[in-house]
């Protein structure tokens, strides 16, 4: 059927026209004449205006055709290896797809204003465009390398626009914190493609659902859930690794409403929603699922209430509600965490864009109501008792010591290792070091 | 035609540069002059190699008749070519040349620096073309003689005896195994001894020692572990400009693909498994070292000695898609970690060091130096997009057949490395200015040659990684030369 062809066609090609943005912006960059705000803008919402048609395509495909695997062709073909470029066009995907792409044109258009004349405006606009690409790329992708390549896109663009305001200490410090944990937890994912290569010989997800159906539960299987997990657990900022989310609010407040209030955050429950038939294989992932959700639900609930900051506050909040969406991805509830995610994206994107008037809402809420939300929260807490409301304040104040923990038991030991070798190595270089003589004229 | 093109220029790219080396260094005194001369040999050399990559650029040399056979003398045999695995290698060298030659200051090409430049240029260009086992070895000792002279003035004794051990290292384990060649053919009655296709060809393999004394040589050259302390020493205290082009090349890779896997398929089977797990503990080692270091240029040189760990154990996993993978890294590795090693060069003559705590928040004044120094890290570490991304892709997969474990290790010592770069990214080039320099104010951005040798370095890899097909497609007569050593025949010991 051709004319469905076509229509897959310009569905897959949703996540290409942010790129060509992109690259457009980063050409008008080359000369030494810096190209007009307006142009940018411009270029940036005709790009997300072409993807969001792709991405409404993609939703009148699910309805005319069901779920469709599409397969374009290969990328490249080397020695027996190639790189298949396929996309998996379902409910699921659709629904994110088009919330990203409305999400970010809402983005591109907050920012024209809140961002104007601001130094970086260019820059947040390219780097806007390439996570655009890569959060369509991650949805839409039908295996886990193409979905990888989405995947690192986010991280990265996320990393960059934490640092955006990089004359500071405080961005950039919390920029490589963000990298690392990426980084680290971005090899759940590659070992989950090597695992499914050799249990399943394929990476492509609508093949791998088919034969790890037949194959049923096995180690493979259990080793390829717990890379998924652990990738998702680092993109979604859960227990224990999610002490970089508060510190990614260093960016502007439109790319932390964008990344960290709706799109990237929730990149990791779909990562589970996308693999949920590989996931169902394995008791461990699922149990793992459910008691990482739980602690940092509750974890980043009481730290919200200590935040003395609005974005963290509102971080911590949307760490403890997507911990709640992993608790239901272990159940199995895919559905409700499904409509969890995209609701929860929603009202989180909202909310981030408003916390630069935090303060203002709040006395107009305490003006109207006579209370706030905060009132309410402290009444919740006066049936505990006084001593065991202090020590879970200082607790939740302390962010119960994960980062100290994880600083002492993994960051130093590699840290130390590193010296030592690198001691060892001086410590060589040394015994063929002579001191030179020193001339009668040197001074002493 | 085809065959009068090759013919005519394979001398001449070797035989330019040394041209210009001795006019510069015995004939002219006017360093504009001197630098005039060179720059305009090195790009004539550039065009020449581009013109042999696009007429003769695929295949492998072994599988082939029509290569350039000259007269033997004394058991030296002039015989060059021009294959799928040298084609890109050569037009890589002579815009590295250039690109050394162009973004170094004037004040930093008097003396010999220029001379220098050319000399191993040459020799680099001869050592790919050489189909001779005599004229691989001279040319790649040719090679280190510009960068241990330089090293005797560094003032730096550990790196100057570190150089001396490797040069001599190198010249013991060559002429060692060129005698052990020599009386091989001799005994087997070929006219040209050390011809390494007529090795090839012969009825007889050739004796494994002279196998494991090019292996050896190989490995010191890539600088793997524990042979790897001269390189790293070299890429933190030599001279810059003169050392770059001596420091980052894929010699030693190379030299595996050439010589010891087609001519000792027996020594490679044996210890493919061992020399997989010492790659494997290189590219981890590297990464481990460069994670605790305090100066942009020794984070480089461990990045380097990764990368090189990374390239060893896809090489030696022995099976299409790995070799394919390790041959693509090595050379997207020399434009990578080469024009990091150059923009910290630029730095370090701009504020007068590389250690990271005198410096930060330099993209105030250099935008376009950080932004190619992001973009070069991203491409380093193999992010979608670039050549890494497919060569690093495919490396995996090969070696995913039989050494999944080694894969596994890679994947993290990519995401380390990843951290590592990023982390000197952000002292060099982001926060607050160190409050311990205030000598950084007029420090300037990229400029003229600069800024476009660093935007061609970006433009080829991002080019080469999005439409990979065609860099491939020069490789594959190689790999699938290759591919015969997956199952090689035994019998010999």
């Amino acid at each position: 059927m051709p004319d469905l062809d076509l229509l897959c066609l310009f569905v897959a090609l949703t996540p290409v026209w942010p790129v060509l943005g992109a690259v457009l912006i980063a050409l008008l960059m080359l000369p030494p004449a810096r190209p007009s705000e307006r142009l940018v803008a411009l270029v940036g919402r005709v790009t997300l205006v072409a993807s969001l048609l792709g991405a409404l395509a993609g939703v009148a495909l699910r309805f005319i055709s069901g779920p469709v695997d599409y397969r374009l062709g290969d990328w490249y073909h080397a020695a027996d290896e190639s790189f298949p470029l396929v996309f998996l066009f379902d409910g699921l995907s659709a629904s994110v797809s088009l919330l990203t792409a409305i999400l970010l044109l809402t983005t591109a258009n907050f920012s024209r204003h809140y961002l104007h004349r601001e130094p970086g405006f260019i820059r947040f606009v390219l780097l806007m465009l390439v996570f655009g690409a890569g959060m369509h790329l991650l949805v839409l992708a039908g295996s886990v390398e193409l979905l990888f390549i989405g995947w690192e896109f986010v991280g990265i663009t996320s990393v960059l626009l934490v640092a955006f305001f990089h004359e500071r200490a405080g961005p950039v410090q919390a920029a490589i914190r963000v990298l690392v944990t990426y980084r680290l937890c971005d090899i759940g994912l590659l070992l989950c493609g090597v695992f499914l290569h050799q249990w399943l010989h394929t990476t492509v997800w609508v093949d791998s659902f088919r034969g790890a159906a037949t194959e049923g539960p096995s180690i493979s299987a259990t080793a390829v859930a717990l890379g998924l997990v652990f990738a998702a657990m680092g993109k979604s900022a859960q227990f224990p690794v999610g002490g970089w989310l508060p510190r990614a609010m260093e960016g502007p407040t439109a790319s932390s409403a964008v990344f960290y209030g709706s799109l990237s955050v929730h990149a990791g429950v779909y990562l589970l929603l996308r693999a949920a038939p590989l996931i169902e294989h394995s008791l461990a992932a699922r149990v793992a699922l459910v008691v990482v959700g739980a602690v940092t639900a509750v974890m980043a609930a009481l730290s919200s209430q200590v935040s003395a900051d609005a974005k963290s506050a509102v971080a911590y909040a949307t760490a403890s509600q997507v911990g709640l969406m992993f608790v239901a991805c272990g159940l199995g509830f895919y559905t409700l965490a499904t409509v969890h995610l995209i609701a929860h994206a929603t009202l989180r994107y909202y909310q981030f864009l408003r916390t630069p008037s935090a303060l203002q809402d709040a006395l107009a809420r305490r003006a109207a109501l006579g209370r706030t939300e905060q009132d309410e929260a402290a009444a919740l807490w006066e049936g505990v008792g006084l001593r065991r409301r202090r020590f879970i304040y200082r607790l939740a104040l302390e962010r119960f010591a994960v980062e100290t923990a994880l600083d002492r038991w993994i960051t130093r030991p590699i840290m130390g290792l590193s010296r030592w070798l690198d001691g060892l190595e001086h410590r060589f270089l040394a015994l063929h070091d002579r001191p030179v003589p020193a001339r009668p004229s040197d001074p002493p | 035609m085809k065959h009068t093109i090759v013919a005519v220029i394979l001398p001449l790219l070797w035989l330019l540069p040394l041209l210009a080396a001795a006019v510069v260094q015995g004939l002219l005194r006017d360093h504009r002059q001197q630098r005039a001369l060179a720059i305009a040999t090195s790009s004539v050399v550039f065009g020449l190699a581009v013109v042999l990559l696009v007429v003769n650029g695929s295949g492998h040399a072994f599988a082939r008749d029509d290569v350039e056979a000259g007269p033997v003398f004394l058991s030296l045999h002039y015989h060059m070519a021009v294959d799928g695995l040298n084609a890109v290698l050569l037009p890589m060298t002579a815009a590295f040349a250039l690109a050394s030659l162009l973004c170094a200051p004037r004040s930093d090409l008097r003396g010999d620096t220029t001379a220098r430049i050319l000399v191993v240029e040459a020799a680099l260009l001869g050592s790919f073309l050489s189909m001779d086992a005599a004229l691989l070895s001279l040319f790649w000792i040719a090679s280190m003689l510009p960068l241990w002279q330089d090293t005797r003035r560094s003032g730096s004794r550990p790196l100057h005896v570190l150089m001396t051990m490797s040069l001599v290292a190198t010249v013991v384990a060559l002429l060692g195994a060129i005698a052990l060649l020599a009386n091989h053919g001799i005994s087997l009655g070929l006219r040209a001894p050390l011809d390494l296709i007529a090795i090839s060809r012969a009825d007889v393999p050739p004796p494994a020692l002279a196998g494991w004394l090019f292996l050896f040589a190989g490995l010191l050259r890539m600088g793997i572990l524990p042979l790897h302390l001269w390189l790293t020493a070299a890429a933190a205290r030599a001279p810059g400009y003169s050392a770059i082009l001596a420091l980052f090349t894929p010699l030693g890779s190379f030299a595996l693909a050439r010589v010891v896997i087609p001519l000792f398929p027996h020594v490679c089977e044996q210890f493919s498994s061992p020399l997989v797990i010492l790659g494997t503990a290189t590219a981890l080692y590297g990464a481990l070292l460069a994670v605790g270091q305090h100066d942009l240029r020794r984070v480089l040189g461990y990045f380097w000695v990764s990368q090189m760990g990374l390239v060893l154990a896809a090489l030696a996993a022995l099976n299409a898609p790995s070799v394919a993978g390790a041959l693509m890294q090595a050379m997207s590795s020399v434009v990578e970690v080469g024009g990091l090693m150059l923009i910290a060069l630029e730095v370090e003559a701009r504020a007068g060091t590389t250690d990271m705590r005198l410096l930060g928040g330099l993209v105030r004044h250099a935008p376009r130096m950080a932004t190619g120094f992001f973009l070069l890290s991203a491409a380093a570490v193999g992010f979608p997009g670039t050549i890494s991304f497919v060569a690093e892709d495919l490396a995996i997969q090969g070696l995913l057949r039989q050494h999944p474990v080694a894969a596994g290790v890679l994947l993290i010592v990519t995401a380390i490395n990843g951290i590592v770069l990023f982390k000197a990214g952000k002292r060099v080039f982001l926060g607050p200015p160190s409050p311990h320099t205030t000598a950084l104010r007029s420090f300037e951005d990229l400029h003229g040659w600069e800024y476009l040798a660093s935007v061609a370095m970006m433009g080829t890899l991002l080019v080469g990684g999005f439409v990979p097909e065609p860099l491939l497609a020069v490789r594959s007569g190689v790999v699938d030369a290759l591919k015969r050593i997956e199952l090689p025949t035994t019998g010999e010991p």
